[in-house]
């Protein structure tokens, strides 16, 4: 029998890969097969050519291509089901850990943010790249594939942006700016445009475009709730007089100081400057820990943390609570607060001691009253000032004693 | 020659079948093999041989073992264990597909 040579089944091996046969295995299998074909019907009088342009057309109906179509088609077809089946449990499985999530975040309870997070990324990752896989596959016309794959980015955005707006992490509105902007810029008029033209389907597309640009701007009204500019204003407003108050009171409490020449008060006077420098340490030391601890190291202002926040109780409570439930009976205090507490009692008395016990008074650590569901409970001053407060309110608390010791200090220099 | 449409149905079938009786086979050597067993009514088209050997592969009911032969690499296919399985239960869906259409072609009407 004849055997073919080296160049001969190079030749052959690179006509395949001519012919659009890219799997390797593939152009392995076809060749051998080839060749032995052409090894069969070749006799020495024949030329290799000849046989080989007469046994290649057996191969195919229209183009050798076909064979690795067909192979893709039955290699994609087996995971199709597979893909089909992981997309479907995503779905299910983000539906039930988001509407658990949601409820759970809705009463306070721990494991929200878990589920929340698995559920959203699960529809961002899993389900809506696989749905635009298998759909983009049905649908035959390109436009349509960019319809559906605008309309999935849009997806992705607005689950993850929601997720980031609920973790309050960074960058979570810019997310949600973009994924409108896609939605109606660019999604929206693709769909309308491209439906609309066809007259079977032009009712359908009028109808939908309207539900979507309702939905879309419902959803883009809620977007103003999401910071509101009197909010941001008021608490601009309020940090500008809380500056100015401190600002005069330091600097009229200094010039106070030099006012006084008498050795024996001018010691006195020391003596209460080194506690106030001393308590408005470990009042800013807290302070600046919290921010901190929110904005997570970066460099922000409280304007910003505070959109960012967005009235969120439970950030504020669990940097100053072990367990924060917010229930005055249940939660446990972590360091910061009790340490500060004792600092400032210690201030308290000192100024008691040596001034009057009246001036003293000014500073309350004393807790208060808070209306609940249930009735007016008696809770203390950490639990008063810092647990199921939002952001703002925590840190008007500390800028509050700040100001409350440089009056008190403003009122005991001699 | 049968048509390609009554072949394609029942390919897997003769695939599966023919390498759970033999240890391995290349793809030449399975067209060769139906060929001579149907004295040539039915030959198996390459463009429907390979991607179903491909997909058998990727599904783990093919397993394949690479041989050098001269200048050119073969591939050998054999049924695995799972294979062997699938072979069986197609043969016989086969069989009970063939008494059922002699039924419903009323071929033989005194069957059934």
């Amino acid at each position: 029998m004849y055997v073919l040579d080296k160049s001969q089944v190079d030749y052959i091996l690179n006509d395949i890969r001519r012919n659009g046969i890219e799997t390797e295995e593939l152009q392995y299998n076809l060749l051998d097969h080839i060749c032995c074909v052409v090894e069969n019907e070749m006799s020495p009088d024949m030329s290799f050519e000849a046989v080989y342009a007469n046994v290649l057309p057996r191969f195919f109906k229209h183009q050798l291509r076909e064979i690795q179509e067909e192979t893709n088609l039955l290699l994609t077809f087996k995971n199709y089901y597979a893909m089909k089946k992981v997309m479907i449990n995503s779905g299910l499985f983000t539906a039930v850990t988001f509407t658990v999530g949601s409820i759970l975040k809705l009463l306070h309870l721990p494991g929200a943010a878990v589920l929340l997070i698995l559920g959203i990324a699960s529809m961002s990752f899993v389900f809506l790249p696989l749905f635009f896989l298998l759909k983009s596959k049905e649908e035959k016309v390109k436009s349509a594939k960019v319809i559906l794959g605008t309309g999935v980015v849009f997806g992705i955005l607005f689950c993850l942006s929601t997720l980031f707006k609920v973790m309050h992490w960074p960058y979570a509105d810019l997310m949600w700016f973009f994924a409108l902007g896609i939605l109606f810029f660019v999604f929206l008029p693709l769909f309308y445009f491209t439906g609309i033209r066809k007259p079977e389907t032009k009712m359908n597309t009028i109808l939908a475009s309207i539900m979507i640009l309702t939905v879309g701007g419902l959803l883009f009204t809620l977007t103003n709730l999401r910071s509101s500019l009197n909010k941001d204003s008021a608490i601009s407003a309020a940090n500008a007089y809380y500056a100015r108050c401190l600002d005069r009171t330091e600097s009229s409490n200094i010039h106070k100081y030099t006012q006084q020449n008498i050795d024996l008060l001018q010691v006195k006077n020391d003596a209460l400057k080194h506690e106030v420098e001393a308590i408005i340490g470990t009042i800013n030391g807290v302070k600046n820990g919290f921010y901190a601890h929110l904005s997570e190291g970066e460099k922000i202002t409280e304007l910003e943390l505070c959109n960012r926040l967005n009235g969120d109780f439970e950030s504020v409570a669990n940097y100053f609570f072990k367990q924060s439930n917010m229930n005055p009976e249940e939660d446990a205090l972590k360091s910061h607060l009790p340490n500060l507490k004792a600092a400032l009692e210690k201030f308290k008395e000192f100024v008691g001691n040596n001034y009057t016990k009246d001036v003293a008074s000014i500073l309350d650590v004393e807790g208060g009253k808070r209306l609940y569901k249930t009735g007016v409970k008696q809770v203390s001053w950490e639990y008063l000032c810092f647990n199921a407060v939002p952001f703002e309110v925590a840190v008007r608390n500390f800028n509050q004693l700040e100001l409350s010791i440089r009056i008190i200090e403003s009122s005991c220099i001699q | 020659m049968y048509s390609s449409e009554l072949i394609k149905g029942t390919l897997k079938t003769i695939i599966l079948k023919l390498l759970s009786d033999s240890d391995e086979m290349y793809g030449y050597e399975l067209t060769q093999r139906v060929k001579e067993l149907t004295g040539g009514k039915i030959q198996l088209t390459e463009g429907a041989l390979y991607p179903t050997l491909h997909a058998l592969e990727a599904q783990g009911v093919l397993s394949t073992n690479v041989v050098n032969v001269g200048n050119r690499i073969r591939k050998y296919y054999s049924i695995t264990p799972t294979g062997k399985q699938l072979a069986n239960d197609k043969v016989n869906e086969y069989a009970d597909f063939i008494h059922t259409m002699t039924f419903l072609l009323g071929l033989k009407p005194n069957m059934g």
